[in-house]
């Protein structure tokens, strides 16, 4: 990949790159640097990858890292310390679809909240969401179904009280 | 209302996604409309689709690639905390040996110049005044070692210490315009454009230091604190100030490190 083909790349994805780090992870300081890392391994690896298979790479190695993020958390609310930053907050008030819609994404385990913004952000298909978690796919399929049947109850409800 | 079973769940669900053929999806549909519960359940699975939303992702100056090959911005984290800790001794190096010359040709200055020039390192204002003498914006190194008498040698190699030039890349100096505001004023202390290591210094090791294992950059932290407050101790600067923080959202030691010398304030910052 020559630098300009990088560049490039940098253009086409990273306000992608962003926003599913965004909203993973609702932490703009983290989402900043997983860009920054994501690209950077790109870079470094620049002769093996693929160029037609850039995108997957970007994203693939975002969400690594995120999952290294989660653990990390994990750990240290593990530990007893106590997460400020953390992504879903419950004392907020949400209003409007896109809202509630929002929350009760935030709310969703990990491996569902990043299908369903390969999904519908992306428009990845369940055999690439597959290639960037790891899963297969129907276990890709499945996790979809699941986080809009869960997604589906929770808009329910919160519609329900408003 | 009457509950939609899992199969029909799923077949909306296949539906909405696009898995079924033209003749499948005709079938469904019809039967959609034919069931009041169907149809609710059809409505609300289809407002779980996201709307699309735009991020800007505004550092992409940071990560643009020259072109042949040129140098590349993005290190190597780990090989960035280690060159960043590198930068800051080389700095306070410079510090040590410029500040150690200044102090002996002091030695031989009669006790007024001496305490003038100690007052006047320590007031900012004095010490503008003295870059009427020599422009600071333009100081490379090797342009005041031929200066007129032995008091202003010692003044304007104050100054050089200041100014001595340091590169800020791109994603150095863009870093602190997303950061958080305490970085920010961290920084603004500092950036002043006469006080080019500060600024690289603590930036770099600050933009670098996310990723290395905590563990090892707390060690790391306290043995560069460590040194700095010998080498500081032996500098005798005027003030100097150690202080830990935690960073809230990660939960990890955030150490930081500050140096104020007459007329420059390093703050390097150790985060998670």
């Amino acid at each position: 990949m020559t630098a300009d083909q990088f560049n490039t790349c940098v253009n086409s994805h990273s306000d992608a790159l962003f926003r599913f780090a965004m909203k993973n992870l609702k932490d703009y300081d983290e989402a900043m640097e997983i860009v920054q890392s994501s690209f950077e391994k790109l870079w470094l690896k620049r002769n093996d990858v693929d160029y037609e298979r850039v995108k997957s790479y970007l994203f693939a190695t975002a969400y690594n890292a995120m999952v290294d993020y989660w653990r990390r958390n994990k750990r240290m609310v593990e530990m007893g310390d106590e997460v400020q930053n953390r992504p879903a907050e419950n004392n907020k008030e949400y209003t409007g679809l896109k809202k509630i819609l929002e929350n009760a994404l935030s709310k969703l385990p990990e491996i569902q909240r990043t299908v369903i913004l390969l999904r519908d952000y992306e428009g990845y298909s369940y055999d690439e969401i597959g290639e960037i978690t790891n899963l297969n796919e129907s276990q890709v399929k499945v996790y979809i179904f699941r986080a809009r049947q869960t997604l589906k109850t929770m808009l329910g409800n919160l519609e329900a009280l408003l | 209302m009457k509950e939609v079973n899992e199969i029909w769940q799923m077949k909306i669900f296949d539906l909405l996604e696009g898995n079924l053929s033209e003749k499948e999806k005709q079938k469904v549909l019809l039967q959609i409309e034919k069931d009041e519960a169907l149809k609710q359940e059809y409505v609300m699975m289809k407002k779980t689709y996201l709307e699309p939303e735009s991020f800007v992702f505004s550092d992409k100056n940071s990560l643009y690639k020259k072109q042949g090959g040129g140098f590349a911005f993005i290190l190597n984290n780990r090989f960035a905390a280690a060159a960043s800790i590198a930068i800051l001794f080389g700095s306070l190096s410079i510090f040590y040996f410029l500040n150690r010359n200044a102090k002996d040709t002091n030695d031989s200055l009669s006790n007024t110049q001496n305490v003038e020039s100690k007052l006047n390192a320590k007031s900012p204002l004095i010490s503008s005044q003295k870059q009427q003498k020599v422009d600071l914006n333009n100081i490379r190194i090797g342009h005041h070692l031929n200066v007129a008498n032995s008091s202003d040698k010692i003044k304007n190699k104050i100054e050089i210490q200041d100014a001595i030039p340091a590169p800020i890349t791109p994603k150095m100096a863009s870093f602190y315009d997303n950061s958080d505001s305490t970085k920010t004023n961290s920084v603004a202390n500092i950036s002043t454009p006469d006080e080019p290591i500060a600024y690289d210094t603590a930036i770099a090791i600050d933009a670098y230091a996310p990723r290395i294992d905590y563990r090892k950059k707390r060690s790391l932290a306290y043995k560069l604190l460590n040194s700095g407050r010998q080498m500081i101790a032996n500098l005798q600067m005027p003030k100097v100030n150690f202080k830990s923080e935690k960073r809230n959202d990660h939960l990890l030691p955030r150490v930081k490190m500050q140096i104020s010398t007459p007329k420059t304030e390093i703050i390097a910052t150790l985060i998670d």
